[in-house]
């Protein structure tokens, strides 16, 4: 009996197992931890670049960081179309996105996840020698990158600074304001003065990030009581100015590069091309995400900016993908052509390539193609108004934008470019570079004075280095147009026409941006006639999160200083 | 064999009669002979005994036996599974003994032991498989399909081999398995699937069958607890009988399937004339070509199948032991009517089933084994809907466009590319292929050899010769199981069950660089996968009866011990040929590898018992409990308890002793509580972490800067890039729900059997509840709390309820000449989930579909609808003033806008009333068997028009630069007005963009359908030495339905994606004992 009795306990306890797949384990691994809070910028997941995404229910090509990031703050804008009509990216080109829009979901659960692994790490991750230091402050970095974006992007969010499986409260803009101020200024000391690795991060990068969200502080503090407009000025002056002149390992590219056929790829093109990760051009590079055609695949890096726009009989861009998806509005393209006073039907006399269209531009950013244009309809659907998701016309209707290839600079001509894969590119993702501080010390000085022209020096900087002719004077407008000829199609539009109070629930004579041919409105006017209300400057939390979250309730709907609960708590304000 | 047995049986007979012989003193001697009553032949080993003595004797090998007895002695002569005789002894006797068949149809299996049929108290359907009322008989599930009330058998398609689901009682889960516990000869199975193996009952020769039973109800299926939520099918293997003669029987069919329907699409001709009709330009039409290939029929076959099966059945007896015996070996090989798909199949089975001391000791002991082979077609079997049947098929086809010049794909570096023979040879295999070039100066390939890519849709012949997908599964099952009856106390019985199931499976799947889907490189890809599941249970069982009381009660403990293992490995390349020049290095080598692996296991530990009561043959009451602990909980939620209670009165035996014409009426109740835990996954309560596998996810930050404790030996944890940079893997925490348990089941059962006028007419009503608890789903977790937005939880509750009703009944019996039966069962099943924890939550179901929207479910699982309730867009047909139509949305919140807050929730995949009829005519020696099956109130996405509908533009017909076919219908009857996604406001006037257009209710069918599965006709025969049937079948002649799609039945997801079509099948076959 006693020996049945030993077989029985024996037999239990064969129910607690561990796991015996090699490819997991249930033990910390700090290295491998840390790998993951970058990674997961880059790539998806663990696996391949078409399965197993971190983040569910959403195709999983287009929930990896960038891409998430870009269809938000780019796809919603005056830049770009995307073609496809897909429930990912349905609702962001016609402003309707709601709570239960894909490509909404996709973007909170992104960014909620990296911040959950990097709380991961931060919970269990040694701090004992210098280099464990290091990467706890480049951690806490990466986690304040996404706080920041969770800011821009949602009114309210949760927020979690160490692990736990508790429900988290929500905090709103000025709430995450103050603690991201506080978490930057902290870190900023603690991070390696000069990055590690090119792909890591240092000081420059937490600065750079500051001084972004000192830009942007009135707009994340416009409901915060205790808030004096404008004070940020100085700061982000300083803070962007710190950025280049502590930081010498930093430098723009201004080298061109002239190959043995006599090809040129011009500075500021080297910085989207397929060798972009060599160490005379990743200087620029505050911060940038790797991509490999053959170890770090993924369809929400580069690749969907290098096959987005292209398609059979354009000039060779280095890969063989072509998605025969992305366009750029023509609001986009007149940021080039109206200051030259040309129009549209000028330039489209003739179809360039995108190796020709600088020229034509006179200023290197426009790395732009017109081929494939169907002439007649691009003169036409600004008064057809046919833009439309799933539609060739949309597609054949605006040129494609093209600065993004997977060409290498070392091509004697972009068709005989050497790649790694055929389907993917090589090209990194520069994410914050230094042009940016030149820029912020531009808008700020010139917004603390009151006087554009103050923004002059630095803007025809950044000019000279793309050949473009210098301005002699600013006004507020062409300062804006000039985010958008610098950074065009690098995910952050959005950010720079909310904060310059032209993107939703302004007066309606602000829009003399007009959205020329956005989808569903012919000549761009819809939208300020219609007076898109103010809460679309912000996207809903996804509905499956304030359902889930028995927090929603009390700290976003109970919020006494919650204005929109206040007006009758419209379903999409939050 | 034969003369062996012979002299074995000679040589002990006489033995035995010698010793018996000196014992006695004789008084008459009697010779006799002992023969079967229904075929004449002789039975051996039949005992015969002197009644009130010890003196016997067995027959021998011709029937015969020589015993002395007293004067007046009466002999009794019996033999396992005949009547038993009692004789006044004679010296001249000859014995005529028949089968006991209501002894053995009395007999039911129940989990861990046998009942009577008349003391079942659960809901207990048990069939023997109906040797003359057969169709297409591939897989066992085949063999019940319709026959039993509230099981519902949906197959996926008519692919050879493809797999089947098994539905009893409708689905208690949402994302845990709705899959029935299949448990053949007492060892229960694995139901996680394998590649080429469908599930458990694919490796069980439908031939070997003895019995089928289906434990529909709680009180019968608790004991198996954990497993048991969507009941249990029992499948007992046909055994010898001791003393049997040896039997050879085979079985062996020959059959002719093809596709009777199949869509219509556009000819040639008509896609030309509309094409040129449309005022399309030339450019547009460059395209359009001068053949007229019929795609389906190049793609389709007439499949001959057979399949053949032969076994011997005998029982041996020695005077130690009866050693009944049975081994079969069987052949299917099926191929299927699209070109390509077969599946070959061997089965082999061994039934060994000794009893030693006096039949104390008893063993049985099951092997099985299976081997399958499958060939898999390419992907075509719909390729014919969209293929255009202007281009020729081979490259020796006219290769000029409709204006008769000759096709210029491209252009590059001033060259120019055109569609010629040569490059077809070359690089296609010399099919007719749309071809494209490439910017790049070298070509698609960086190869200057190969500057063609492909474009437009790929052709079905040439993937057909230059794809090969197939699959390889071996299965062994073996069990050992012995019952021990105590000797001087033969109330107490133990039982022991060792078994094994193991099943290895790879997959293959190789693509020539010549074909489509890996031009260039080619592909060798392979997947394997293995698991066994070991199993060990005992119980010991005390039964008595006592007589004198007319009371029964016997009772049951035991102990189970299950462990689940499975691994599984995948890797696959390509290759670079050596003209290749993108990278010299690379050149002749590998490209593009991929691999992955994982391993995983679990354990169930079960203690469980049975308590059963009879009280003066008329109160029947049994009692379960089973306790489970399964390795898949944590510690504080590991065990789940699973009781049941039946009661059980036998009406007739009360106050209906005395009316003759019913021959029994019983009132059955039930209650338990059944369990699930299969699947989810091993490890979901617990922390653990995903390594990055494959090649494509590494990242060059990171890295071993300090010690790491588990580097395995298996992972490269690093790699090296083009420019030196050191790449990393990572670790991703999983997510995990520390507080999951089981989900469970309670069901209320109430039944009444019947039998009337000398059991020609019988049958049962049920009536069922079924409510499920703390469902097993993955759903979303607030943001921050996990790893992950899904997390595997206990979620909600949802409620089946039914309705069952079969009955059997002989219309007409004039014996041999003339015989009329029937059988009919229907079902009605309501399930409703009750629900959902947090609010108004509304989780995705099964059903995909929606143009461009493969990866989108458009079925819902939400409080107050059925589970996989279709979730659409009302669409509307509205008639302008000028007479044109249009389609419109609904607006149905009338908040100005279409969008998510419009769908509403429509009907489901899954038919609320099902029924089966069964019909068989006996005359003289003929048979005549008829079997039909009908769905009621089913709908299924029609998404192969869904998905076309944008298509019908002639400018989208061509928009890839090469055309595309449409089906008829979608060209004729869909169309109005614009293709899917135009949708306009309701007036008519304005376009509405952006509504996800292709999943609208207009795209929903009713699809309910009365399907014949099969008419056989048949002729039985019995020579002296030779007996058999041969017969013909003709198995799913039509199908009668509203739906316009090919097929009604297309699985339980309800999205209609052009399935496999089903085929027609014309069955010859025979059967033969000797």
């Amino acid at each position: 009996m006693a020996c049945v009795a030993l077989v029985f306990t024996a037999c239990v306890q064969d129910l607690d197992t561990k796991p015996i797949d090699p490819n997991s384990s249930t033990s910390f691994n700090q290295d491998r931890m840390f790998t993951k809070c970058y990674a997961c910028m880059a790539v998806i997941g663990q696996s391949d670049p078409g399965s197993d995404s971190d983040v569910e229910d959403i195709d999983a090509g287009m929930s990896g960081f960038y891409r998430t990031i870009w269809y938000c703050n780019d796809l919603t804008t005056d830049e770009a179309f995307w073609i496809w009509d897909d429930d990912e990216s349905r609702g962001l080109p016609t402003t309707d996105w709601t709570g239960e829009s894909g490509m909404i979901k996709g973007i909170y659960t992104r960014l909620n996840l990296n911040i959950k692994y990097c709380n991961h790490y931060l919970t269990y991750a040694g701090s004992e020698s210098q280099e464990e230091k290091y990467r706890l402050a480049e951690v806490r970095w990466i986690r304040a990158l996404h706080y920041f974006y969770l800011m821009d992007m949602f009114f309210y969010a949760p927020m979690v600074t160490a692990e736990s499986n508790e429900y988290p409260h929500f905090l709103s803009r000025h709430e995450i304001y103050k603690w991201l101020v506080n978490e930057l200024e902290e870190i900023i000391p603690l991070l390696p003065a000069e990055r590690i690795t090119k792909y890591r991060v240092g000081k420059s990068a937490a600065q750079l990030l500051l001084a972004r969200i000192y830009l942007n502080a009135d707009v994340y503090n416009k409901y915060n009581k205790d808030w004096t407009a404008n004070k940020m000025w100085d700061k982000a002056q300083a803070t962007a100015q710190a950025v280049i002149s502590e930081n010498p390992h930093h430098s723009l590219v201004t080298e061109k590069v002239v190959t043995d056929s006599g090809f040129v790829y011009s500075a500021y093109q080297r910085l989207f091309m397929g060798d972009n990760d060599r160490d005379d051009v990743i200087k620029e590079a505050i911060f940038q995400i790797y991509q490999d055609g053959l170890y770090t695949q993924s369809h929400a890096g580069a690749n969907f900016l290098v096959a987005g726009p292209r398609y059979g009989g354009m000039t060779a861009w280095g890969i063989e993908s072509e998605w025969h998806a992305l366009r750029t509005s023509p609001t986009m393209v007149d940021k080039f052509i109206k200051p030259l006073g040309m129009d549209r039907t000028t330039a489209e006399q003739k179809i360039y390539d995108e190796y020709e269209m600088p020229t034509i531009l006179k200023d290197d950013r426009a790395i732009m193609c017109s081929y494939g244009l169907n002439t007649t309809d691009a003169k036409n659907f600004a008064l057809v108004g046919d833009m439309k998701v799933g539609s060739n016309d949309c597609f054949y209707s605006s040129w494609a934008g093209t600065k993004f290839t997977g060409v290498y600079s070392t091509a004697s001509l972009p068709k005989y470019s050497p790649r790694q894969n055929a389907s993917w590119a090589d090209t990194d993702l520069p994410l914050m570079r230094l042009a940016e501080a030149y820029m912020i010390v531009a808008e700020a000085k010139a917004r603390k004075s009151g006087n554009w022209n103050d923004a002059l020096e630095n803007v025809n900087l950044l000019r000279a280095r793309a050949n473009a002719d210098p301005l002699t004077k600013m006004d507020e407008e062409t300062m804006l147009d000039e985010w958008s000829r610098e950074f065009w199609f690098e995910g952050r539009r959005r950010i720079d026409l909310i904060r310059f109070d032209r993107f939703f629930g302004g007066n309606a004579d602000r829009y003399s941006y007009h959205w020329e041919g956005r989808m569903g409105s012919p000549d761009g006017k819809q939208w300020y006639k219609s007076n898109t209300p103010e809460y679309r400057n912000w996207f809903p939390v996804p509905s499956e999160d304030k359902r889930s979250n028995p927090n929603f309730k009390t700290d976003v709907e109970g919020d006494a200083n919650n204005i929109f609960a206040a007006e009758g708590g419209d379903g999409y304000a939050y | 064999m034969k003369k062996s047995n012979y002299n074995i049986f000679r040589t002990l007979s006489i033995a035995l009669l010698l010793m018996l012989g000196t014992a006695a003193y004789a008084q008459i001697t009697v010779n006799g002979t002992v023969i079967d009553a229904a075929n004449d032949e002789p039975i051996i080993g039949a005992s015969i005994l002197e009644v009130g003595t010890t003196n016997g004797t067995i027959t021998d090998f011709d029937g015969n036996f020589t015993l002395s007895v007293q004067v007046g002695a009466k002999l009794s002569i019996s033999y396992m599974g005949y009547k038993t005789q009692v004789l006044n002894a004679d010296p001249k006797m000859f014995v005529k003994m028949s089968e006991d068949s209501e002894l053995l149809e009395e007999v039911v299996v129940v989990g861990y032991g046998v009942v009577k049929k008349n003391d079942a108290t659960g809901s207990v359907t048990a069939i023997k498989p109906d040797e003359m009322n057969k169709g297409l008989q591939t897989n066992a599930q085949d063999m019940i399909q319709g026959k039993i009330a509230g099981v519902n058998i949906a197959t996926d398609g008519g692919t050879p081999g493809g797999g089947a689901t098994i539905r009893i009682r409708g689905g208690s889960s949402l994302n845990a398995s709705n899959d029935p516990l299949i448990v053949i000869d007492g060892l229960a199975m694995d139901n996680n699937g394998m590649p080429g193996v469908s599930n458990p009952l694919a490796m069980v020769n439908p031939n070997d069958i003895e019995t089928f039973t289906v434990l529909k109800d709680a009180s019968a299926t608790a004991i198996y607890g954990s497993r048991a939520s969507n009941g249990v099918i029992l499948i007992t293997t046909k055994k010898g009988k001791a003393g049997q003669k040896m039997k050879v029987s085979y079985d062996g069919n020959v059959s002719f399937g093809s596709v009777l329907k199949h869509l219509q699409v556009l000819t040639a001709d008509e896609l030309r004339a509309y094409a040129l009709g449309t005022g399309q330009s030339r450019n547009a039409n460059y395209y359009l070509m001068n053949d007229n290939v019929d795609w389906f029929n190049q793609i389709y076959r007439t499949a001959i199948s057979t399949d053949h099966n032969v076994s011997i059945t005998g029982g041996m007896k020695t005077d130690v032991a009866d050693m009944p015996y049975r081994a079969s070996i069987g052949y299917t090989l099926n191929n299927g009517a699209v070109k390509g798909s077969q599946m070959q199949r061997v089965t082999a089975s061994l039934n060994l089933n000794p009893s030693f001391l006096d039949n104390h000791l008893t063993f049985n002991l099951n092997a099985k084994g299976m081997y399958i082979y499958n060939e898999y077609e390419p992907g075509i079997s719909g390729a014919y809907l969209d293929k255009d049947p202007t281009e020729p098929i081979y490259s020796t086809g006219n290769l000029t466009n409709i204006y008769g010049e000759p096709i210029l794909v491209g252009e590059t570096d001033g060259t120019k590319y055109y569609l010629t023979k040569e490059e077809l040879d070359a690089h296609w295999g010399g099919y007719f292929q749309p071809l494209g070039t490439s910017s790049n100066a070298a070509g698609p390939y960086d190869d200057p050899t190969w500057m063609y890519s492909l474009k437009g849709q790929a052709n079905p012949l040439a993937q057909l010769e230059h794809q090969s997908n197939t699959s390889k599964a071996g299965q062994f099952v073996g069990n050992l199981d012995a019952t021990y009856k105590v000797h001087g106390f033969e109330d107490l019985v133990m039982h022991a069950n060792f078994g094994a199931d193991y099943i290895f499976s790879r997959r293959t799947d190789a693509n020539s660089p010549f074909g489509t889907a890996s031009h260039y490189t080619g592909w060798n890809g392979a997947e394997q996968k293995m698991k066994y599941n070991l199993q060990f249970n005992c119980y010991v069982q005390y039964g008595h009866d006592w007589e004198k009381a007319n009371q029964h009660f016997d009772i049951m403990a035991g102990y189970e011990w299950q462990h689940f293992y499975n691994e599984y490995e995948s890797h696959g390349n390509g290759m670079y040929p050596l003209t290749y020049i993108g990278d010299v290095t690379k050149a002749g080598k590998p490209a593009y590898s991929s691999q992955s692996s994982g391993k995983g296991e679990n354990y169930l530990v079960s203690f469980f018992g049975r308590m059963n009561w009879i009280g003066w043959n008329q109160v029947m009451l049994t009692a379960t409990i089973r306790g489970d602990g399964s390795s898949r909980f944590s510690r504080d939620h590991r065990w789940g308890v699973f009781p049941s209670v039946a009661l059980g009165w036998k009406i007739k035996e009360s106050f209906l002793k005395d009316v003759n014409e019913i021959d029994d009426l019983k009132l059955r109740l039930g209650y338990g509580i059944t369990g699930q835990q299969d699947g989810i996954g091993d490890y979901s309560y617990m922390p653990s972490y995903t390594q990055t596998t494959g090649h494509y996810s590494y990242y060059p930050v990171g890295g071993s800067n300090y010690a790491t404790e588990d580097n395995d030996a298996n992972i490269v944890d690093q790699v090296v890039d083009a420019n030196g940079n050191v790449l990393y893997i990572s670790d991703r925490p999983n997510a995990f729900n520390p507080n999951l348990t089981w989900e469970k089941t309670t069901t209320y059962n109430a039944g009444i059997d019947f039998s009337f006028l000398n059991n020609r007419i019988s049958g049962a009503i049920d009536y069922y509840f079924r409510n499920t608890t703390d469902l097993l789903n993955s759903v979303i977790a607030p943001m921050g709390t996990n790893f992950r937005k899904r997390v595997t939880s206990n979620v909600g509750s949802l409620q089946n309820q039914g309705v069952e009703f079969s009955i059997n009944a002989v219309i007409l019996d004039y014996g041999k000449r003339f015989k009329w039966d029937f059988g009919y069962n229907v079902t009605w099943n309501e399930n409703k989930i009750t629900k959902i924890n947090g609010e108004d939550f509304m989780i995705d179901g099964w059903g995909y579909g929606g143009e461009g929207l493969g990866g989108k479910s458009i079925t819902k699982f939400a409080v107050g609808y059925a589970t996989n309730t279709f979730y659409l867009y009302e669409a509307r047909k509205g008639t302008r003033a000028d007479g044109s139509q249009y389609w419109y949305i609904i607006d149905n919140n009338k908040d100005g806008n279409i969008d998510v807050q419009d769908k509403v929730f429509k009907h489901n995949p899954v038919a609320p009333v099902t029924m089966g009829f069964q019909t068989k005519f006996q005359f003289y020696n003929f048979d005549l068997g008829l079997s039909f099956r009908a769905n009621i109130g089913n709908y299924v996405f029609n998404n192969v028009v869904s998905t076309r509908l944008q298509n019908v533009p002639i400018g989208q017909l061509a928009r890839n630069g090469y055309y595309s076919n449409l089906p008829v219908d979608v060209f004729n009857t869909y169309y109005v007005d614009g293709y899917n996604r135009t949708i306009w406001d309701e007036t008519g006037t304005t376009i509405l963009s952006n509504a996800e257009a292709s999943i609208t209710d207009r795209f929903l069918e009713n699809a309910s359908f009365l399907r014949c599965d099969n008419i056989t006709l048949g002729y039985s025969f019995s020579k002296s030495k030779i007996s058999g049937r041969a017969y013909c079948t003709v198995s799913n002649p039509f199908v009668i339905t509203k739906y316009s799609g090919l097929d009604p039945e297309i699985g339980l997801g309800g999205v209609d994606n052009s399935i496999y079509p089903r085929s027609m099948t014309t069955i010859l076959g025979i059967n033969l004992q000797f």
